[in-house]
């Protein structure tokens, strides 16, 4: 999609929060981007936000702190013996 | 990659090379070495797709059966534990498929609005919270898992394969049968979606454990957000 990068609308800043993310923002759209986050305090809270929900997910549903569940025996026992079987 | 990375081969060393000569030399140990070290993580991972107890156990039976069957496929450049990973997603999203869920509900109320001249139609509410206080609380953290759950299916997909299983773009559409470009359309709009349903309790039950309020289903509606449900 074309965007006067010169000066990004809120709507053009979104849409390029993830390339942002991902280090992959071709060299006149971060500067635009950076440009419009420093001018736009509803941008720049937005963008806060997604980077919170994000790492608040990865945190919430994948915490190295949670217990691993319990592979019950009788279930390596089914694996192994569907292994002879294949 | 999550967690799987961390795994580690403990009696058969910590090379996986070690390990993997077993296997291919059909070494019973070997093979129930693999099982045994690798399935609590990898059931983890099921579980995250799968939420059933029974579903994520069928899921790592398939995972591993596959995993035995291609064994001479395994690229040794690559590590086990990357590998299994990549299986069990795949096993746990075929039997989603096959389960032949389908949500139709819509996110677009979930989405930011904009004026005409494309500036943010409102500002967004204060978190008042970090993700990690929100992790470190069981109640809020169950309540993250909840709206991930309450995205239509699609975009919960999507988030579990690029924000918690870290897969990157191109193995994710391949995964999902999708080019590149929609899995990066919809991993934006899935979180943008996320986003929304947690700030919107976020900002104003900061002090009750994130919003209980908000923790209804979806599964009979047909939008999300916006005041439509």
């Amino acid at each position: 999609m074309a965007h006067d990068t010169e000066r990004l609308s809120c709507k053009a800043f979104i849409e390029f929060i993830d390339d942002y993310l991902a280090g992959t923002q071709d060299a006149a759209v971060h500067k635009a981007f950076q440009a419009h986050v420093e001018s736009c305090p509803c941008c720049g809270c937005y963008l806060e936000h997604y980077k919170k929900t994000i790492d608040a997910a990865k945190r919430c549903c994948c915490n190295r702190r949670d217990p691993m569940p319990e592979i019950p025996d009788h279930l390596i026992d089914a694996i192994l013996e569907a292994r002879e079987q294949a | 990659m999550a967690e799987a990375a961390d795994i580690q081969p403990s009696t058969f060393g910590d090379d996986e090379a070690e390990l993997l000569a077993g296997l291919r030399a059909g070494d019973n140990a070997a093979y129930e070495h693999l099982v045994r070290t690798y399935s609590p993580r990898l059931m983890a991972v099921a579980k995250r797709f799968l939420r059933d107890e029974q579903d994520a156990a069928d899921a790592l039976q398939d995972a591993f059966i596959n995993a035995f069957r291609n064994l001479d496929k395994f690229n040794e450049q690559a590590r086990l534990s990357t590998w299994l990973h990549r299986i069990v997603v795949n096993a746990s999203l075929t039997k989603l498929r096959k389960a032949g869920r389908r949500s139709e509900v819509s996110i677009d109320g979930l989405l930011p609005a904009f004026t005409a001249d494309g500036h943010l139609a409102s500002a967004n509410p204060a978190w008042g919270i970090t993700p990690d206080e929100i992790a470190q609380d069981r109640e809020r953290k169950s309540w993250v898992r909840e709206q991930i759950e309450r995205l239509p299916d699609d975009y919960r997909d999507i988030i579990l394969l690029r924000d918690i299983e870290e897969m990157d773009t191109a193995e994710t559409a391949d995964l999902l049968g999708i080019s590149t470009g929609a899995v990066k359309t919809r991993l934006h709009r899935a979180r943008q979606a996320l986003k929304a349903l947690l700030e919107e309790a976020l900002s104003t039950h900061a002090g009750n454990h994130g919003g209980a309020s908000q923790s209804g289903t979806t599964s009979d509606a047909t939008s999300l957000g916006g005041g439509e449900n």
